[in-house]
């Protein structure tokens, strides 16, 4: 990565106009293929739904008679590979749940008349494999880049600022989200029948800390590099552990997967605009999916549930009081968030079920831990990471860091930077949560 | 949409053209790389060492030297006569309970009260019976068969796990944290290897910190009765067990220099989960085998006792079974420490050949 990064912009940034596209082209192949180096069928695959989709466009767009066949017929190839793939024979292809979200929207956007079809391959390639979007998102729709694909803004302050996004996510992810995940890893190499209630609890949040950080320090890498590549990658994450409601919450968590169920499912099954019952039905079908979307096993499933089960009390009745509320709100998510993401971070039920009998022990099930320290000792371990975890929720390190004179940043991003390769080489390096899904 | 749009030829097709006849190409080549036969398939498998006319893949074993590769065969060869020596004495583990029958639950009350543990081990078992090298080369508990006329008397006194240290890595720090061992004392940190074991400051029982050497000099009046040791997982990332070795027979003469009279188990260490040998270079079961045996044949050369819990948790493939992981490749899950500690205290019972505890629940003569 050390060597391919510079290499990559040198050439495009020496590279003009058009032939940008093909640098980027090249590069996320010079990316992709390593990647999958112990199972080429993976490249072989996306190459096939990138040039299925290419022409599908160009076709929905010249034959308005076939659209919805031609539409249909695309949607049904992705779906049956996502399907296949995931479900079916349990493997993943590297970045499949997103190129195909990215597919489909894009199919979805030609079919609608939203956004003219690419005529241009390399462009369109440099879209659908750019390195940045394919391992983990966000999830980039067509019509959101067009304009920079085709015709870049004057990239003079955008290394700078690129590389500072990118950094700042480098660093949450490597600093924060790495550390505080053992926690998290330690609690389940314990075994949940022997860990007290209170290091169950300090590790569902160290979890809840862990894919916050890790997922959202990814997307900023990724717009990060954006940034520097001239293409404006959507934000992801608006600080959603702020949400007084799950409502919210998914609407500043994720925010591309978000709009995407929202744009494609929910809004096409009618939304809310159907009555009561068919709001309660397509709110239903758009949970599951999610939940499905996330992973194959049953906890997904559900997750899913749960998260719709939530959202439908809060729309139907107490929502509006909790937005209101300054303080029940923040209660209210504090206990919800660790909490759906302990349904989501433990795939076999049986252990979850043991899991939340350590969280609540007040049914006298469950042995009392052997070991009543083990919070403590996490806590001596990790507890610097803990804490700067949680300060990081909070708008507090950007309100400081904005008002940091310029010449102040740079040796603060130049410390993050260096703390963050010192921790990979250290061995902390885990592989990007998200990019499981 | 205007007529212009439907009827125009689009300006990029040649490029399109080419670009997906190269798309093809790289497609087709990545389906096919796996059914390519011989050096072909080499050179996408294992380019650096198709370039360096290093010729087939180097394969996936650590190079040993000559003194290891001598000491690899001695090892195997001893190990070859411990299986044939130990089928016989497989017995004896099964019907070790009936070695205390003789014992009434109240004698042993009575002569635990009096007993002062220190001396139990150093009782009518000297450390060289205990571990006769003639017995089948191994070391392993296979040193008394119940119709052995020549063994001498049981001790009396039950085995107790009081006046005794524990000394390791991450897998002891699980002993010390999940073994239900109150009496026992624990000198282990994660990370803890046989280069760096004596720089470490570690905290005792409650204690302040302080160095192993501190530790010992703290029991140089009454020394321990029984030390353990399990080290080795850490330094295996050195690629040099020789070393290894070496510093853990220091270690080991210094324990016996001084800790006069205190018998000294050292234990095999644990092996590690199928997943994680496969893709691990150097913390690998097969590497951890070498280095056992390698200890083991340290063990016998200082007439050291040594246990291999191995056989307990492995998966029959010489992996530790998932069954007994919580999603750690490495470690135990909790609940299954006071099973290894309960093994130990039988293992140790027996090679000492004194009764097991009072309180331990395969006691089948306690009501």
């Amino acid at each position: 990565m050390c060597i391919f990064l510079p290499v990559f912009f040198l050439l495009y940034y020496m590279a003009g106009p058009r032939r940008k596209n093909f640098v980027l082209l090249i590069g996320s192949l010079c990316f992709y293929i390593p990647a999958v180096w112990e199972y080429p069928w993976q490249l072989t695959l996306l190459l096939a739904s990138l040039v299925t989709d290419f022409y599908l466009g160009l076709w929905i767009y010249r034959k308005p008679r076939s659209k919805n066949l031609l539409f249909a017929a695309g949607l049904l190839l992705h779906l049956a590979v996502l399907g296949g793939c995931k479900y079916a024979l349990g493997i993943l292809p590297l970045g499949l749940s997103f190129y195909t979200f990215q597919g489909i929207s894009y199919l979805a956007d030609v079919r609608r008349r939203k956004v003219y079809p690419e005529e241009d391959l390399v462009a369109f390639s440099a879209y659908y494999l750019c390195f940045a979007l394919i391992t983990s998102g966000p999830i980039t729709r067509y019509e959101q880049i067009r304009a920079q694909l085709h015709k870049r803004p004057a990239l003079s302050g955008a290394l700078g600022k690129g590389l500072e996004t990118f950094v700042i996510g480098l660093g949450l992810k490597v600093l924060l989200a790495n550390h505080v995940s053992r926690i998290w890893t330690g609690t389940a190499g314990i075994g949940y029948e022997s860990v007290s209630t209170a290091l169950a609890w300090m590790a569902a949040y160290a979890y809840s800390f862990r894919i916050l950080f890790d997922f959202a320090g990814y997307s900023m890498m990724a717009i990060g590099i954006g940034r520097m590549l001239g293409l404006p990658i959507p934000q992801n994450f608006d600080r959603p552990y702020l949400s007084k409601t799950m409502t919210v919450f998914w609407r500043r968590w994720h925010m591309t997967l978000g709009a995407w169920f929202r744009d494609y499912v929910y809004i096409p099954l009618g939304g809310s605009r159907k009555g009561a019952f068919r709001t309660i039905l397509n709110l239903a079908v758009v949970w599951l999916l999610t939940g499905i979307w996330h992973g194959s096993t049953l906890n997904f499933l559900l997750w899913g549930g749960l998260l719709f089960a939530v959202i439908f009390l809060e729309k139907f009745l107490y929502g509006r009081f909790l937005e209101r509320s300054h303080v029940l709100g923040h209660l209210y998510m504090l206990l919800l968030i660790p909490l759906s993401w302990s349904v989501f971070a433990i795939t076999d039920l049986t252990e979850l079920e043991l899991f939340f009998t350590r969280l609540f022990p007040f049914f006298g099930m469950g042995p009392e831990s052997p070991f009543p320290g083990d919070w403590m000792k996490y806590l001596n371990l990790y507890g610097l990471w803990l804490g700067l975890c949680a300060l990081f929720v909070t708008p507090l390190p950007k309100w400081i860091y904005d008002r940091l004179p310029r010449i102040l940043k740079v040796p603060v991003l130049l410390a993050i930077l260096g703390l963050s390769l010192y921790s990979l080489y250290l061995g902390a390096g885990d592989p990007f949560l998200y990019s499981t899904f | 949409m205007t007529q212009r749009h439907h009827n125009r030829k689009n300006p990029y097709r040649e490029s399109n053209r080419l670009l997906v006849s190269i798309y093809l190409l790289l497609g087709t080549v990545a389906i096919l790389l796996p059914f390519l036969p011989g050096k072909a398939a080499q050179f996408w498998t294992d380019p650096a060492g198709f370039i360096t006319g290093a010729g087939q893949p180097a394969p996936e074993e650590e190079e040993l030297t000559p003194r290891e590769l001598a000491d690899r065969m001695l090892a195997e060869a001893a190990a070859q006569e411990a299986a044939d020596g130990a089928e016989d004495t497989s017995d004896v583990q099964g019907t070790e309970p009936a070695g205390t029958s003789s014992l009434t639950p109240g004698d042993a009350e009575g002569q635990a009260a009096a007993g002062d543990p220190a001396t139990e081990g150093a009782g009518e078992i000297s450390p060289e019976q205990a571990a006769d090298p003639a017995q089948a080369g191994t070391g392993e508990d296979t040193l008394r068969t119940p119709d052995d006329p020549i063994a001498p008397e049981p001790d009396p006194e039950p085995l107790s796990m009081a006046n005794t240290l524990f000394i390791g890595d991450s897998r002891t720090v699980g002993l010390f944290e999940y073994g239900g061992l109150t009496e026992t004392d624990f000198f282990c940190e994660t990370g803890l290897s046989v280069h760096n074991i004596y720089k470490k400051e570690l905290s005792v029982a409650g204690s302040e910190k302080m160095t192993l050497e501190q530790l010992l000099e703290l029991h140089d009046e009454v020394p321990y009765s029984k030390i353990y040791i399990m080290i080795g997982i850490n330094e295996l990332g050195t690629k040099n067990l020789e070393g290894n070795i070496e510093a853990y027979e220091a270690l080991v003469k210094d324990l016996t220099e001084r800790q006069f009279g205190a018998e000294i188990f050292v234990q095999a260490n644990l092996h590690v989960t199928k997943a994680r040998s496969d893709r691990d270079r150097n913390i690998n079961n097969e590497k951890i085998d070498l280095y056992n045996e390698m200890i083991e044949e340290m063990a016998i050369g200082y007439d050291l006792h040594y246990l291999d819990v191995n056989p307990v948790f492995d998966d029959g493939e010489g992996n530790l079974s998932t069954t007994y992981t919580g999603g750690d490749d490495a470690h135990l899950r909790a609940k299954y420490y006071e099973q290894w500690v309960q093994w130990i205290i039988e293992q140790t019972a027996e090679i000492l050949n004194v009764p097991l505890p009072e309180s331990a629940p395969e006691d089948a003569q306690t009501p």
